[in-house]
């Protein structure tokens, strides 16, 4: 097995794992705080959103890189 | 709720034709060909992951209204597998496609989705939401109040 190909694997275990993680605690957030005020989803709904991007912009690249390693196009 | 929805949905398409119409021109006109359609396939990818997210949590957030029992996810995973279509399709034709582009343009819907919701509230528009039907509790308004009946 090339170290390439364990890179690549690394890169999309824990992009994945993150976006993971961070995806579920702020989603579990949003959830209680429509339950708790519902009539407050509209800007929570703006807040999440903009955390969301920020949450997985970066997963994503890494998701990308991972496979594009893993394929030897790069590296 | 809805204008907030709305208008980031309506902001987000004109986003997305302006981007297909720039790069398709580039496609058309300049001869790097790979290197624009590389960030045509990146930048839809992404765009559309973008949509898929408004709508993924605008349902789970009508579940939970609704009192629905089987709670509604991200769909995360059909993200992810979209990622995996570009890249194997960068993989499939690596004449056609440039991997540097795509990977770039990856960036570009999360990037729209962050200005475009910061400039909104920036803007003013989502600091109350008494223009979408509710109040939010705790201001000084409630306090004002309390006094008066005091």
């Amino acid at each position: 097995m090339s170290l390439a190909v364990l890179a690549g694997g690394i890169m999309i275990a824990f992009g994945a794992l993150a976006a993971g993680i961070g995806n579920g605690v702020l989603f579990s957030s949003y959830l209680s705080g429509i339950a708790r005020q519902p009539e407050a989803q509209g800007t929570l709904f703006g807040q999440s959103m903009i955390a969301l991007g920020l949450v997985e912009a970066l997963p994503v690249i890494s998701i990308a890189f991972g496979i594009l390693v893993l394929f030897g196009i790069i590296g | 709720m809805k204008p907030v929805m709305e208008w980031f949905s309506r902001v987000l398409l004109i986003v997305t034709v302006l981007y297909t119409c720039v790069f398709g021109l580039i496609w058309f006109l300049i001869p790097a060909r790979a290197l624009a359609s590389g960030f045509l396939l990146g930048g839809l990818i992404s765009l559309y992951n973008v949509f898929h997210l408004s709508f993924r949590l605008r349902m789970a957030g009508l579940r939970v209204q609704s009192g629905a029992r089987r709670q509604a996810g991200l769909h995360m995973t059909v993200r992810i597998l979209t990622i995996v279509f570009g890249a194997l399709m960068v993989y499939r034709f690596p004449t056609r496609i440039d991997y540097r582009s795509f990977v770039l343009s990856l960036l570009f819907g999360y990037l729209t989705l962050v200005t475009v919701m910061s400039y909104y509230y920036l803007k003013g528009n989502g600091m109350t939401s008494s223009d979408e039907g509710g109040e939010i509790h705790g201001t000084d308004s409630e306090s004002e109040i309390s006094r008066d009946d005091i």
